[in-house]
């Protein structure tokens, strides 16, 4: 399976680039390296959280970046960090999902927010996509 | 890509993109910048996020961005443009995602001699006291009336509970506490973000600085203001936390879906907005004055912890007394001299207001001398108290620099700069670091910043503010 995410120069916050070979496993990338900024603690020792998420938004490109910022406000609401998803609905306006993740001690970065900036989302007649997203720290 | 083709020059360290550069910009875009400070400015795209302000709906006069100026999301860091009142939007990305960002700054009675053997312990104490990096709450845990009181009182609460004086109040932007706060304006979910968040400083470039006045420039001034040489300050650099950030994605989300039926067409998504006038213009401002009122709070109750400190350690002598409060991510409904109204929006983010002596705003102990203004130095340089001069209304809507501005992004600096590593080059100068993150450390790396002091030059020759002292650091607390 081909997705995975990277960090890309920004000259005050953090900027990174997401790609999968579908768009629900591009959302769940983009969970993944949230919580990667965040600081998941690997060793999985801490009590496992999950909640459901419902998000209406006015496009594809602006439900990824409302469903990021949820998550963020999940996480520091329940401290605890979500770096995986099981999607029930996704289409271009609607997500229906539950995110898994872990309660946490302390987030190695203070994420601000999730911004609409230098947004770019892709998606190919293959249905492989990618997505630039613009962490405010 | 905006190149030096692109603009003029109309003064020295004066810049201006014409109007005629875009076709849909309303006013010109101006901005003060030293050839140095100019060669790192175009790196980025901070010009161009500037000359997207100048497209806004009922934006008046001239853009303006100051020399700390680096690229933001929507607005450039650094950014002042105002909009009128009847057809002009109000832009949350324009105010930031830390609403109410600010700088207080503290004097105590104490001499850099009185204190310089036991800057160690204080500096642990102050670390210990008050909570710092993310994710970790404080120790007010404020219930759901509590948290609307704060929202619509500010400073006033902090007083009913024991935690501010009137001098604090009075040595306040705004007293502390913006007027007009429905709390059923800001969603509950922000709320829940701030329950435990009173009092506490954050992360990245959040800090607290204990300090002593190192040079002073204007010796009448600095005396008005307590500051004598080598008096011991504290600085204390935050926000209004998660509540803040809440409240901005949560009105950039809704903005970004009235674009359409307010016939707003933007070249930035982030720059959302909306009639200042309308229903959600005024909602988003409300809750925008709640956030400020939230934020002055948490600098205040970091204040009364640090103070309690102060006093275990230096008992009478280490009283704190307000200097100033000023935010740096605002937007305010202001008096300007203009030719077609007398009221404006002034969106300033990644800037201080800087009003000059004799502003009706102004406590009266501040008539005569102005409005200090409070810009913090990359951790572990140097920090300026300036005070507002006359000509700033007319030049920049009254409005200064915020800090040193950076210049790096914080990839760049964790390569090139180890965290144990700059905390001993820091100790080596005498200044004790206490720091949750050796991470956070590098990424605030001083390299990583424009110069503050070239920076500060820029705004005296300008004639936007006058330097009145210089103070360094004994101490850094960060998250």
């Amino acid at each position: 399976m081909n997705q995975g995410y990277e960090f890309l120069p920004h000259t005050a916050d953090i900027k990174i680039g997401v790609w999968a070979d579908n768009m629900n496993n591009l959302f769940a990338s983009a969970l993944k390296a949230m919580a990667d900024i965040l600081g998941i603690d690997e060793t999985g020792q801490k009590d496992a959280i999950e909640k459901d998420l419902y998000i209406q938004s006015s496009d594809i490109k602006a439900l990824l970046i409302d469903f990021l910022s949820e998550v963020l406000a999940q996480s520091d609401i329940e401290n605890a960090i979500f770096d995986e998803m099981e999607i029930y609905q996704l289409d271009n306006h609607n997500l229906k999902a539950k995110i898994i993740g872990q309660k946490t001690n302390g987030f190695k970065e203070d994420i601000k927010a999730v911004t609409y900036h230098q947004l770019q989302l892709d998606q190919k007649t293959d249905g492989s996509c990618r997505a630039t997203i613009l962490f405010d720290i | 890509m905006i190149t030096r083709n692109n603009f003029s020059k109309i003064k020295n360290n004066l810049w201006e993109i014409p109007r005629n550069y875009r076709l849909d910009m309303q006013v010109p875009a101006r901005f003060y910048a030293s050839a140095k400070l100019l060669e790192q400015i175009l790196k980025d795209k901070s010009l161009e996020q500037l000359v997207n302000t100048s497209t806004l709906p009922g934006v008046v006069k001239y853009t303006i961005a100051m020399p700390d100026i680096h690229e933001g999301y929507g607005a450039p860091i650094g950014g002042v443009f105002a909009t009128n009142l009847k057809e002009g939007v109000i832009s949350p990305g324009a105010v930031g995602y830390d609403i109410n960002c600010g700088v207080k700054l503290l004097r105590s009675q104490l001499k850099i001699n009185e204190v310089k053997d036991r800057i160690t312990g204080l500096a642990t104490s102050i670390f210990d006291s008050v909570p710092s990096g993310v994710g970790k709450g404080g120790k007010f845990k404020s219930s759901r009336q509590e948290m609307d009181e704060i929202l619509t009182l500010g400073l006033d609460f902090l007083k009913k509970k024991g935690y501010a004086k009137d001098s604090d109040l009075v040595h306040c932007e705004s007293g502390g506490k913006l007027v007009g706060v429905d709390p059923k304006n800001i969603s509950e979910t922000a709320k829940s973000r701030a329950m435990d968040q009173l009092g506490t400083l954050g992360a990245g470039n959040h800090f607290i600085e204990i300090q002593y006045v190192s040079e002073i420039y204007d010796n009448d001034i600095a005396l008005k203001l307590g500051l004598d040489k080598d008096v011991v300050t504290v600085m204390i650099h935050t926000g209004s936390r998660g509540l803040g950030h809440q409240v901005a994605t949560d009105y950039i989300k809704s903005f970004d879906r009235l674009l359409d039926k307010y016939n707003i067409i933007l070249p930035d998504r982030e720059l959302a907005c909306v009639p200042f006038n309308s229903l959600e213009g005024q909602a988003y401002f409300s809750a925008m004055k709640g956030s400020a009122n939230f934020a002055w709070a948490n600098r205040q109750m970091i204040t009364s912890l640090i103070q309690k400190i102060f006093q275990e350690y230096f008992s009478q002598k280490g009283e704190l007394v307000s200097v100033y409060d000023v935010a740096h991510n605002m937007a305010k409904v202001e008096k300007h001299k203009l030719p077609d109204e007398t009221e404006v929006l002034v969106h300033r983010k990644g800037a201080t207001r800087a009003f000059p002596r004799h502003h009706e705003e102004l406590p009266d102990d501040f008539k005569e001398i102005g409005q200090p203004v409070l810009i913090p130095g990359s951790m572990g340089t140097n920090s300026y108290v300036l005070i507002g001069e006359d000509s700033v209304m007319e030049e920049t809507f009254g409005s200064s620099c915020h800090g040193a501005g950076r210049a790096m992004s914080r990839h760049e600096a964790l390569r090139k700069v180890h965290g144990d590593q700059l905390r001993q080059e820091l100790e080596a100068q005498g200044i004790v670091i206490r720091s949750g993150s050796l991470k956070g450390l590098a990424e605030e790396s001083p390299i990583a910043y424009k110069d503050v002091n070239e920076v500060v030059q820029i705004i005296e020759e300008a004639q936007i503010a006058k330097k009145v002292i210089k103070l360094k650091p004994l101490a850094v607390i960060k998250g």
